[in-house]
């Protein structure tokens, strides 16, 4: 049972979602003056630009149940927009990111439309194809994205003085960064937030449960399955312009099938069809990867093999199917069934009709554990408590 | 100007009889298929001549047969648990070192290496049914492609442990020598390619037999055409699909070692092979053999066709036309070529 429980929309609930949200906001906030060194708060510039990613693909595989493995191709092409527009045509960052966007939307609802008639695995292959071809496209139009050996951008993203960062400390450039990153991706888990929450994010959902009851209950398909497509690409794509703000340099090999199927591993690891899950999955991606291959060593076996570093991968396969079979919830949701051993939010009665209470009540005692799903998913972020 | 409005809207209305005409008929789309062949070999012939054009043509085959191999594999794993199974290349890579294991380092024969291979594989796959698959239900895809996925990644990344990242040459069972050719209108066949259409071809008709014949076969296609009523007749499930992902993981290797002698052995070797297999297998139908054998060879002969002899695709837009095709043939038939249609009752 819980420490504490507490009654949905009393002061205590909302002292307490304050509290959460605050002591969330601060840690965020402070990993730079942890960090320490560019290189370490770079890495956790990754953990944001990867998070964006992992809520584009969780809108169109976790909310609107289609497998994609293409969404490496929208992160790239967010990217080499951002970084052709800022590099060759002097666009600021912010406006490159948005054409970068809406570039990414149009070609999502493009490959929208075959999902319309083609459904499941299909659909899986056709995404797929779209990851492998990618990086082929790069490579063929050389002239514009500099093919294999990259595209730099010279102009680079520095804290202007009000900040009081210094522009020429290499820390302080990738603080303020950071900052930004943080910003864009503020903002768009609070869109993601707001379209699944609104009329069209419940069709979405819909969809994905019954696509036949959804139509019957009069959810245009085409329409919402193609927008869904073309947002889901869209958020991919500013997660690409991050990508190119965090470090204005880019190679296609980045945007290939590894990174699509990263996109999912993150994604399963972090927890399907929830916002936060995001940040545990993207926190993994980033920080297995480095743990195991600093810490090859301890397996004798591996020590000063080349290329140890892939037992991260062996690891990533291996974790991926240990959480389908213990956690298939994600690490988000071992997060909530921790916490709920400690904090219990019960709906409260005041707010419902009296039957409606009594059964709640009932089903609280004999479960022991029902919270209602509005207030564990959205309203307490990932790092609180 | 009237008369022009009039011409367009008769063209119109007649280009949309056609296209009437078209979607009723399977034979017309055939037909038209052909003829653009037929035109498009002809031009390829005027333009670079006889033997360029057949040596394409056996590299195109040959391409096409493997990625034949390795779609037989993914359709019977379909068949069987109804995904996709992204580990199939990784599992046939696998099998693919066991033999070179065999066959360079301990010197088995090159053809008994290979069949040891395929068996270890074939428990393998069983295995993995048995300990990875079964535990879910079968109706419900997402876990069991997000385990292949798993699979996917840590089998090669294990491989790559184990024996790094160094392309290795891997022996093939026929003649491989400097002339062991026979020229076929003008253009050189090599026997070894020509082994491996014929091991394919020998593959194809021996499962065909064995899924058509025997009783494990019977078992196997009730299965794969309804869990619940083959459950009701008295067939072992579990045991059924385990021995189609045994069938798929032999199938696999096989193919593993005859595209392994034309590329190079090292532990990512199948991934370009996997995505052109799961292509052909998707446009065939995902639940065809035959069809994953003719989509195999179509996959191939786009790739190395238009990428031979149209110049804006190269070698480099090869691939992306072969799956743009594939795209648009699903936009078509959304359920392949030879695919079964789903029909769901709500």
């Amino acid at each position: 049972m819980a420490l504490v429980t507490l009654t949905e929309r009393t002061v205590a609930h909302r002292v307490y979602q304050v509290a959460a949200w605050a002591l969330f906001t601060i840690v965020v906030l402070s990993i730079p003056s942890y960090a320490g060194l560019d290189a370490e708060i770079g890495r956790w510039s990754d953990v944001i630009c990867y998070a964006v990613a992992i809520l584009g693909l969780n809108l169109v595989t976790g909310y609107s149940g289609q497998i994609s493995l293409g969404h490496s191709a929208f992160v790239g092409i967010g990217a080499y927009v951002t970084i052709i527009l800022v590099g060759d045509h002097d666009w600021s960052y912010f406006t490159a990111i948005v054409a970068g966007a809406v570039i990414a939307f149009g070609v999502g609802l493009l490959i929208g439309l075959p999902a319309l008639r083609i459904r499941g695995l299909y659909l899986a292959v056709v995404t797929l194809s779209v990851a492998v071809v990618f990086p082929q496209l790069v490579q063929k139009f050389e002239s514009i994205t500099g093919g294999d050996n990259g595209k730099k951008a010279a102009a680079e993203l520095l804290p202007p003085s009000w900040t009081g960062l210094d522009s020429r400390n290499r820390n302080d450039i990738a603080a303020y960064k950071y900052y930004l990153l943080i910003g864009v991706a503020g903002i768009m888990f609070l869109l993601v937030r707001n379209l699944i929450r609104s009329r069209p994010g419940r069709a979405i959902v819909a969809i994905r449960d019954n696509q036949t009851s959804a139509a019957v209950s009069g959810v245009d398909l085409r329409l919402y399955k193609t927008l869904t497509f073309g947002v889901s690409a869209a958020v991919g794509a500013i997660a690409g312009g991050m990508f190119v703000m965090r470090e204005p340099f880019i190679a296609p090999s980045q945007f290939g099938l590894d990174l699509a199927i990263f996109l999912v591993v993150g994604l399963v690891l972090g927890g399907v069809a929830t916002l936060p899950g995001a940040i545990p999955g993207a926190i993994i991606l980033v920080f297995a990867r480095k743990l195991t291959t600093d810490h090859t060593d301890i397996i004798p076996w591996l020590d000063g093999r080349p290329g140890a570093g892939a037992i991260a991968d062996v690891l990533f396969g291996v974790g991926l199917i240990v959480f389908v079979f213990v956690l298939p919830g994600g690490v988000i949701d071992g997060f909530r069934r921790l916490r709920g051993l400690i904090v219990r939010v019960v709906p409260n009665p005041a707010w419902l009709p009296a039957a409606a209470a009594a059964a709640a009540a009932a089903s609280t005692q004999a479960v022991g554990s029902v919270e209602p799903v509005t207030v564990t998913s959205t309203t307490v972020p990932a790092e609180g408590t | 100007m009237p008369t022009n409005l009039s011409d367009e809207i008769s063209t119109t209305i007649s280009a949309s009889a056609v296209l009437k005409g078209l979607r009723k008929s399977k034979y017309t789309i055939w037909a038209l298929f052909g003829v653009v062949i037929a035109l498009f070999s002809l031009y390829a012939i005027v333009t670079d001549g006889f033997e360029l054009f057949f040596t394409r043509l056996y590299d195109g085959l040959t391409n096409g047969f493997i990625y034949s191999a390795m779609a037989i594999a993914l359709v019977l794993i379909y068949k069987a648990t109804g995904v996709i199974n992204f580990a199939q290349g990784s599992m046939a890579m696998l099998g693919t070192f066991v033999a070179y294991v065999l066959i360079v380092e301990q010197g088995v024969p090159t053809l008994l290496g290979i069949l040891i291979a395929m068996a270890l594989s074939a428990l393998f796959g069983a295995g993995i049914e048995r300990v990875l698959i079964r535990p879910f239900d079968p109706t419900n895809h997402l876990p069991i492609t997000i385990i292949t996925l798993g699979l996917f990644l840590g089998i090669n990344a294990f491989a790559g442990l184990i024996w790094l990242y160094d392309p290795r040459a891997f022996p093939t069972p026929f003649p491989s020598g400097a002339d062991d050719y026979f020229e076929l209108f003008g253009a050189r066949l090599r026997y070894d390619r020509l082994g491996i259409w014929i091991m394919v071809g020998l593959m194809f008709v021996l499962l065909t037999l064995l899924l058509r014949k025997t009783k494990a076969g019977l078992a196997f296609r009730s299965v794969s055409s309804s869990i619940e009523s083959s459950r009701l007749v008295g067939i072992n499930v579990g045991r059924t699909l385990q021995f189609g992902w045994a069938l798929a993981a032999a199938v696999g290797t096989l193919a593993g070692c005859l595209i392994a002698n034309t590329t190079l052995l090292e532990p990512n070797f199948m991934n370009r092979v996997l995505i052109f297999s799961f292509a052909a297998a998707t446009l065939g139908g995902l639940d065809s053999i035959g069809g994953a054998v003719v989509g195999g060879l179509i996959v191939a002969l786009v790739e190395t066709m238009a990428g031979g002899y149209i110049d804006v695709i190269g070698s480099e837009l090869a691939a992306t036309t072969a799956l743009a095709v594939i795209v648009v043939v699903l936009v078509v038939r959304p359920n392949g070529l030879y695919g079964s249609k789903r029909i769901e009752r709500v």
